[in-house]
């Protein structure tokens, strides 16, 4: 058990800047995930921690003791792979207990472990086999394995689930939520799959290009994105942004651009001054169809596509008369109930609720809500 | 400094090598056994080709660069010079040919094809002392095979002699050729078997024939398989030393005496040293300098081949989608 | 389809010609082992009246007469075994050294690495002709000559490079995650390379000590001029020492071609075992290989 403490890590590879001044201070017994697409130093970050590359500047503790210059095998981590990464020449006892053999632990509490972890994993029948004879879910649960047996300190994981089918990585992700709450023990976990992410983390740190956006509880990111970048890649389908300017109407505030003009909500005003370039973000779920409450502003535009998915329907809105006469992002995703009659070019009205809306400044940042 | 810490500082110093210090020990360490047991006696050998070396009476004077001068223009080491680029350029010609096309072959589907392609591979596997025997029992006069086999069909005359001082040296290099060529074919096989089959039956969609299908997709993969059965066969052409002097000891006269062989007599029948060095720097520096322009002027291809056929992979890639 | 037809035939020839092309050579030597001297005087294209195993017995020292060409016959089972007892070190050691090599320069990124590999492959471009006076004196001078200590060192020198470089593609081919995962599991980084990389790389060394053992079976020159007309005289300085070119005195091509045959069986049985291997070698470009 250990806390994990990163203090503006920085990394280079050469000319390239993977991970800029990262800092980060993981609680221990925390699923912390590190979120974001590929290639925004979330791995780099993670092989630090590791000890698998060195930070170019800044440092790492790991329980209170520093490590940047601990070689990976004398840190008490355990580590699993995107690639899984079992060691085909060995059976699945073998790979479990390797950790442990390095260990020199005494045989018979190395064989007890190995047992207990299997069991914990139900792959107590697959001890004899090799990796090769093995599904994809099965080698994942004997890598799992063979991180539990040694009971870390802190558990790694680099995009674990990313290998397997859609179905399988369902229910991986309950398999691991349930390993954390049973063993207590601190997680750090990669991921460019959001739900992974707000399914499991305590917290989420979301990266870009080296830099840690935004770092907080799933349902804080969710509901208040420090900036664009952490709006958009948070939800699926993501959220809907809008670019235009703000202007001073009849009531109060307005928004106009992208062939929509719009009335604000009052609180938004202090954020905001006449004439400001602005972002509008809403996201799917919360755009209603129909005229709606009287707490939001009101919008037509045609429907373009539809897309029909089951539980829900998903339509794609165009805003404005026709291609080229607004700026920026025109299309529009609304999540609809399922049974909902439309058809493709009919014009509806949208109510965007004014509880449920965000500005971004032309920086990225949020102003609204504050 | 507490303990923990001073732990933290030893370890850092003992376990925490990094992977470039690591692996710059183990290389180091492989290249000064290297060094010792290679550059030393180069060393020795060029001071022995600055030297003039009387066996009999037992003497030995600095004559500069002199025996240089003579290893360069000396009629018998220009002769044995040109007989060792004449061989090394047969063998590499035959062998490059021979190779890729039984590479091409081994890479078709037939029965018996893993068997064939285990039994390419003895030629290889055997000496070069052992495939001198083999080609004498083929090219002997009076009763070798090819005499054997020929003379009834009247192809060639009664006792015709194979090894005559015109042909000698080109049926040295088939010989050579024989037990060489194997090592290419697995080259250009590892190669070929990397292509994507989706490119063949692409270039097939597009109605492009046999030699456009091979100029097209199966030489841009294995050019750097050429570059390694070109640069493998010259050196070991130059290096040749075994087979000749098994085979036919430079004769007859001496029209198979190619450079390794005049080196070995100016040692060992002559006792001339200092010659003997200065005419082995002649042959590691042609060699070396063969090898050095094969690997720059193909790699400065490779590189560019490889971007076209990624290009290449990423349009027909697009173009299905 | 006539085209098909066309095709079809144009490979079985060629399969024919390679076939042919391979085992010919092969054949007509163990032809010519089982003819007596006479018979093999008329021509070698002709059926065998009566195969003949006396030369076979003569190598084995079973035969009455002794070896007409100053005893040399029976130093080919003395060559045979001397051979085993400096290829298996030569083997065994080169392919240890070029496993740590190839380990190094598979895997990693360091100061001036394509500059050292170079330097390193380059010395297989050197003709062993043009350092053999220079190991003479040497060896000479610390009393290696006529010993197998000398001539391992040397077949040492000559083949590390080549498999140095044939391993280092093999390993650049092995999952990274792999050792990383035995480096979080508590392996040092030596420990990696022989629980994990070793054993994944089995294929490859094998290949590799396949290789090295052949060099130093086949060699020639240096073991004439370090170990030749000593006792440790080994096998293919043995076999140039009867054959009718150079040999002393009489001596049949017959019995020579049987003495070639028995001197054959070992790399014919590495040979069958390596293929498996070799197409699984992977080959890299020294100059553009980067981790």
């Amino acid at each position: 058990m250990a806390t994990v403490t990163l203090e503006s890590i920085t990394k280079t590879f050469g000319e390239t800047l993977a991970v800029d001044d990262v800092s980060l201070h993981i609680e221990d017994g925390e699923f912390v995930v590190l979120l974001g697409p590929s290639g925004c130093g979330k791995t780099t970050t993670l092989n630090m921690i590791a000890g698998l590359e060195r930070p170019t500047a800044g440092h790492i503790s790991i329980g209170g003791e520093r490590v940047e210059h601990v070689p990976p095998d004398k840190r008490d981590i355990a580590m699993v792979f995107q690639s899984i990464a079992l060691y085909p020449h060995m059976t699945v006892y073998q790979n479990i207990s390797f950790p442990l053999r390095m260990a020199r632990t005494p045989k018979a509490e190395i064989d007890q472990r190995v047992r207990a972890a299997a069991d914990l994993l139900r792959i107590g029948e697959l001890l004899d086999r090799r990796p090769h004879q093995l599904s994809g879910g099965q080698r994942q649960r004997v890598a799992l394995g063979r991180s539990v047996v040694r009971d870390p300190a802190v558990f790694l994981f680099d995009e674990p689930l990313s290998s397997l089918d859609a179905k399988l990585r369902v229910d991986m992700r309950v398999e691991v939520k349930k390993l954390h709450e049973r063993l207590g023990a601190t997680f750090v976990y990669v991921t460019h799959d959001q739900v992974e992410a707000m399914t499991m983390a305590d917290r989420v740190a979301v990266m870009d290009e080296g830099n840690m956006l935004q770092l907080g509880a799933p349902d804080d990111i969710y509901t208040r994105p420090a900036n664009l970048m952490v709006a958009g890649f948070l939800g699926n389908p993501g959220m809907n942004f809008l670019s235009g300017r703000l202007a001073n109407g009849g009531s109060g505030l307005r928004f106009e651009g992208s062939g929509v003009a719009l009335d604000l909500p009052a609180a938004a005003a202090s954020a905001a001054g006449s004439g400001r370039a602005v972002t509008l973000g809403i996201r799917p779920e919360s755009v209603e169809v129909g005229d709606g409450a009287a707490d939001g502003a009101t919008v037509h535009g045609s429907i373009f596509a539809t897309e029909p998915v089951g539980s829900d329907l998903f339509l794609d809105v165009l805003f404005g008369d026709d291609a080229g006469t607004s700026d920026g992002a025109r299309l529009f995703k609304v999540r609809a109930r399922p049974d909902l009659k439309v058809r493709t070019g009919e014009r509806i009205p949208l109510c965007l609720p004014h509880a449920n809306l965000y500005l971004f400044d032309d920086a990225g940042h949020r102003i609204h809500p504050e | 400094m507490t303990a923990l810490q001073r732990v933290a500082l030893w370890r850092s110093r003992s376990g925490g090598l990094t992977d470039p210090q690591f692996a710059l020990a183990i290389v180091i360490g492989v290249l000064l056994f290297h060094v010792i047991i290679i550059i030393v006696p180069l060393a020795y050998s060029f001071w022995l080709s600055l030297h003039e070396t009387n066996v009999i009476l037992r003497s030995r004077e600095y004559v500069g660069f002199d025996l240089w001068g003579e290893a360069l223009f000396e009629e018998e080491t220009q002769s044995a010079t040109l007989k060792s680029l004449y061989f090394a350029a047969v063998s590499v010609v035959l062998s490059l040919v021979l190779s890729l096309g039984m590479a091409l072959v081994l890479n078709q589907e037939f029965p018996g094809r893993g068997i064939l392609r285990a039994l390419i591979l003895l030629p290889w596997a055997v000496s070069e002392v052992v495939t001198a025997t083999m080609w004498t029992v083929m090219l002997e006069p009076s009763w070798g095979f090819f005499n054997g086999a020929l003379q009834p069909l009247g192809i060639v005359g009664e006792g015709h002699v194979w090894l005559n001082k015109d042909w000698a040296l080109f049926w040295l290099a088939v010989a050579f050729t024989w037990h060489i060529a194997p090592l290419g074919t697995f080259f250009f096989l590892a190669a070929l078997q990397t292509i994507p089959q989706d490119l063949y039956n692409a270039a097939r969609i597009d109605r492009a024939g046999v030699i456009s299908r091979f100029y097209h997709v199966t030489l841009p993969h294995i050019r750097y398989a050429v570059l390694i059965v070109l640069v493998v066969v010259t050196v070991e052409a130059f290096r040749q030393f075994d087979l000749v002097f098994a085979m036919t000891s430079g004769g007859p006269g001496t029209t198979t005496q190619i450079l390794p062989l005049l080196i070995f007599r100016y040692n060992f029948q002559f006792s001339q040293y200092g010659l003997a060095s200065a005419s082995s720097f002649i042959l590691i520096i042609i060699a070396t300098i063969l090898a050095v322009a094969y690997f720059v002027l193909m790699t400065r291809r490779t590189k560019q081949t490889r971007v076209a056929a990624a290009q290449r992979r990423a349009a027909i890639a697009a173009e299905s989608s | 389809m006539k085209r098909d037809a066309n095709l079809k035939l144009f490979v079985a020839l060629s399969v024919l010609f390679v076939f042919l092309w391979t085992i010919v050579p092969f054949f007509w030597m163990l032809w010519a082992s089982f003819m007596t001297d006479s018979e093999l005087s008329t021509g070698i294209v002709q059926g065998i009246d009566d195969p003949t195993l006396d030369h076979y017995n003569r190598i084995f020292g079973h035969a009455d007469e002794e070896a007409i060409h100053g005893g040399q016959t029976k130093l080919i089972g003395q060559g045979f075994l001397n051979s085993l007892l400096v290829s298996l070190p030569v083997a065994i050691i080169g392919t240890a050294i070029a496993t740590l090599a190839g380990y190094a320069f598979g895997r990693f990124n360091f100061p001036a690495k394509t500059g050292l590999l170079f330097g390193l492959l380059l010395t297989r471009v050197l003709p062993p002709v043009a350092i053999l006076i220079p190991y003479f004196t040497m060896f000479r001078t610390v009393g290696l000559v006529g010993d197998p200590g000398g001539l391992i060192l040397t077949y040492l020198t000559g083949i590390i490079p080549l498999l140095s470089w044939v391993l280092m593609g093999y390993f650049a081919t092995l999952p990274l995650e792999v050792e990383r995962a035995a480096r979080i599991d508590g392996c040092s980084r030596l420990k990696v390379l022989w629980y994990v990389i070793i054993p994944m790389a089995a294929p490859g060394i094998s290949a590799a000590f396949i290789i090295a053992f052949l060099f130093a079976w086949n060699e020639l020159l240096f073991g004439i001029i370090l170990v030749g007309g000593t006792k440790w005289q080994t096998l293919s300085p043995a076999l140039l020492a009867i054959s009718p070119l150079t040999a002393v005195g009489y001596s049949p091509i017959a019995l020579f071609s049987a003495a070639s045959a028995l001197s054959i069986a070992p790399p014919l049985i590495l040979a069958l075992i390596f293929q498996r291997y070799i197409t699984r070698l992977n080959i890299v470009d020294p100059v553009t290989v980067r981790e």
